[in-house]
């Protein structure tokens, strides 16, 4: 699984990771950003999935900003840590949603890539690439 | 954890099963193509969350054009541990939405009601 994280995401090989969970199929990056280890979370949920009844049914990344504004989470400029925030950070690629990362108490990064494994990154910028595209934005919660 | 009050979602299911553009490709319908083309897509959407975009992908689109008969395969695909993302096949190929309110983005509960909804169908795999 590591040599497959790192050959999809050469920025997160270079910059370090570490693999911190097993590889799973029942929950998916934005459960996990989210707080839902036991859940997989997609706009695309006719067949079954999960996604919060206040957001858009889109691929848009405007539906995963509703996802977090609706649970409290509101835009921020600054990565770093903030005593009281949890901070969740949201990718887009060409302006459709790809991925979240949660922050952890240490100022580093947890990401569980689709069914692959949970991994803990330094930096934002290490998912940045072909498939994450970009950093779209920073949002904090209280608590 | 809210659910949906109306799974149907017609504009939703309307953007996903119209999203091809290119002519589809012929259809084959043996069990080996079909395991050859899963193991293709499930190796490019490994570290996928949004599939949206990968319902265009030439291995998907050769699993949707096999109609029905890729159903049963994709029952016994949902036990190999990477059942998430075939979900939406099943739903594209069935228009079936077995799985409870109460259990949707739960992947164990989602293969059960899905494939106990397979025996119902009398499908076996």
């Amino acid at each position: 699984m590591r040599r497959l994280i790192a050959a999809q995401f050469p920025a997160l090989a270079a910059d370090g990771f570490e693999i911190v969970g097993e590889p799973s199929g029942e929950y998916n990056c934005i459960a996990y950003a989210a707080g839902d280890t036991h859940g997989w979370w997609t706009h695309i949920i006719g067949e079954g999935h999960y996604w919060p009844e206040h957001a858009s049914l889109t691929p848009a990344i405007a539906s995963l900003v509703e996802v977090f504004a609706g649970m409290g989470y509101e835009p921020c400029t600054d990565a770093g840590v903030e005593d009281g925030y949890t901070k969740v950070a949201l990718y887009q690629n060409s302006g459709e949603w790809t991925h979240a990362a949660r922050q952890m108490p240490n100022g580093h990064w947890r990401s569980k890539p689709g069914d692959g494994a949970l991994v803990e990154h330094y930096t934002l910028q290490s998912l940045v690439g072909t498939m994450y595209g970009v950093v779209h934005c920073i949002m904090r919660r209280r608590g | 954890m809210t659910t949906k009050p109306t799974p149907a979602h017609p504009e939703l299911r309307q953007r996903i099963t119209a999203r091809p553009e290119a002519p589809a490709p012929a259809p084959t319908h043996d069990r080996a193509t079909f395991e050859r083309l899963a193991a293709e897509w499930e190796m490019a959407t490994l570290f996928v969350s949004n599939i949206e975009p990968f319902l265009e992908h030439p291995a998907y689109r050769q699993i949707i054009a096999m109609g029905e008969a890729a159903v049963p395969w994709l029952l016994a695909r949902l036990d190999e541990g990477r059942p998430a993302h075939w979900f939406v096949a099943l739903f594209q190929l069935t228009g079936a939405i077995p799985v409870p309110p109460a259990s949707r983005g739960r992947i164990r509960e989602m293969t059960a009601a899905w494939q106990e909804w397979g025996r119902r169908q009398g499908y076996e795999w």
